[in-house]
């Protein structure tokens, strides 16, 4: 047999394969993400959007660091789930106050090493430095080829980076550290956090969430993530955040792709008008089959209602009584 | 352009193309573990820009898509592999040890040669539709193959016949 005999016959042992419903339903979704956060990336010029499942990321930061392995065994903790998907807050610049998107971060499969806190963070931080998945949204200020040359993770975390202050204007360094404080801070467990360059403090003291306060956008809606993988419900979902709007008076609708507006009303936040209060609020929805929606959140204007801070999160409805599973991303269940 | 056509125009498109593509990545790549990766990613680009290319021959354009991607992961790579050099083997059915041979000869060849290659044997596609997909000369992709094959054929023993 010659060479190109060979080479084609391989070609000629594969076996027709045609993907599952179930693989369909998935890449589907993602699209449906993707095309979602084009659109809303190029609509929303003066908004900002949010994002992030920071629940999601608390909790399963908190099973990660939880168990460590006996003293004299070497070798590290293996996972023993299947793949999941664990959600992170990254820290982005849009205008001149901070912008949330979220990163996906695959965990190992069954029998590869777990994933430590130190992990999720810096490939957080990575991704935050190096800028956003999708450029059409937002930036990052930190210059070409900024490195993270380390994470020491506990309730003082200190991150050294490679040098980036020097290119930098006051306000770019005030935002570049805040897109650092911002990301590492989701972590519950983290209580302040000392940003190096090459090894020297850049700041007097530690960073802490009063650092960035004053650089949030007007509203932030934590939960559910903004991503290419949009949050599977059914029945219902919650959204929360946190809100600094006139009198703390948000308003919400979900919109089905259609234009149909499948439910809307109005929240109040635990503080307003010139402080910052948690939102929390259930919006109860019916579709009859899988549905790629959009959840809108917004503040109206005192002067003629019209709206503001408006933010959007992709979501994916599924009918009342789905099994979404163990992946809460982009499926109605199993087909 | 609605989600619902769209979606009911790219299932077909992808459900004809889909396992077709993970093998092209998977013989481009080199990278077993990176291969789903960029297949979805090019299959991803291509449902982004559906509207756009739906009315011309859409294979084209992600087969071009999916190899500028492995091009660039073989870039990314490139560094990493220097400091431990562990050639990625394609695992494939039914015939294994045939295809792990070939596979491992064929990671020695540059992402674009093996792309023309896998194309023209593996796809058995026409030097000019691979020339059309690749955005190169006719002549170039001619040279390539025939460079590829030199190349191949002290690796695969030419004139051995396998098993």
């Amino acid at each position: 047999m010659n060479i190109e005999e060979r080479l084609r016959d391989m070609g000629r042992h594969q076996p027709a394969e045609l993907p599952s419903q179930n693989e369909w339903d998935r890449f589907r979704a993602r699209g449906h993400g993707r095309l979602l956060r084009r659109r809303v990336g190029v609509a929303l010029a003066a908004a900002v959007i949010v994002v992030v499942g920071a629940q999601g990321a608390r909790s399963l930061l908190q099973e990660q660091a939880a168990p460590l392995p006996p003293a004299g065994d070497d070798k590290p903790p293996v996972a023993e789930t299947v793949q999941d998907l664990i959600p992170m807050q990254t820290w982005y610049v849009r205008g001149d106050l901070l912008y949330l998107d979220q990163l996906l971060i695959e965990t190992p499969i069954a029998g590869e090493p777990e994933l430590a806190p130190a992990d999720l963070i810096k490939t957080a931080l990575e991704q935050v430095v190096a800028g956003p998945l999708d450029s059409s949204a937002a930036r990052t200020v930190f210059p070409t080829g900024t490195r993270i040359i380390g994470v020491d993770v506990g309730r003082r975390t200190a991150v050294d980076l490679s040098p980036f202050l020097r290119s930098l204007s006051s306000s770019e360094r005030d935002l570049a550290l805040a897109q650092i404080a911002a990301t590492v801070l989701q972590v519950e467990e983290v209580d302040s956090v000392t940003v190096l360059e090459d090894g020297t403090s850049v700041t007097d003291a530690p960073l802490t969430e009063a650092f960035y306060e004053g650089l949030l956008p007007p509203i932030v809606i934590t939960q559910p993530p903004f991503t290419e993988h949009p949050q599977s419900f059914a029945g219902s979902l919650v959204f929360e955040g946190t809100a600094n709007v006139f009198e703390a008076n948000v308003l919400y609708e979900l919109v089905g792709d259609d234009e149909k507006v499948l439910a809307e009303g109005f929240t109040t936040a635990t503080c307003g008008t010139g402080c910052r209060g948690d939102l929390s609020q259930r919006v109860r929805f019916r579709v009859d089959e899988p549905t790629i929606a959009t959840l809108n959140v917004y503040s109206a204007s005192a002067e003629d209602g019209s709206r503001m801070f408006e933010v959007s999160v992709p979501v994916y409805l599924c009918p009342a009584g789905s099994e979404i599973g163990d992946n809460p991303y982009a499926t109605c269940g199993q087909s | 352009m609605r989600m619902q056509q769209r979606d009911a125009e790219f299932k077909d498109f992808y459900s004809g193309e889909v396992a077709r593509l993970r093998r092209l990545a998977l013989f481009v790549s080199a990278s077993p573990a990176d291969a789903e990766d960029l297949t979805q990613e090019a299959l991803l680009k291509a449902y982004t820009a559906w509207p756009r290319i739906r009315n011309a021959d859409p294979g084209p354009y992600v087969r071009r898509t999916l190899v500028n991607l492995c091009r660039s992961h073989h870039r990314r790579k490139a560094l990493e592999r220097r400091k431990a050099p562990q050639p990625a083997v394609p695992t494939m059915q039914p015939d294994p040890a045939e295809a792990m041979r070939v596979a491992q000869a064929l990671s020695v060849l540059s992402p674009i040669k093996r792309a023309v290659v896998v194309m023209r044997f593996y796809e058995d596609m026409s030097e000019a539709d691979i020339a059309r997909i690749l955005d190169r000369p006719l002549n170039t992709v001619k040279s390539d193959l025939r460079r590829a094959l030199v190349r191949l054929r002290p690796e695969l023993g030419e004139g051995v016949t396998a098993q």
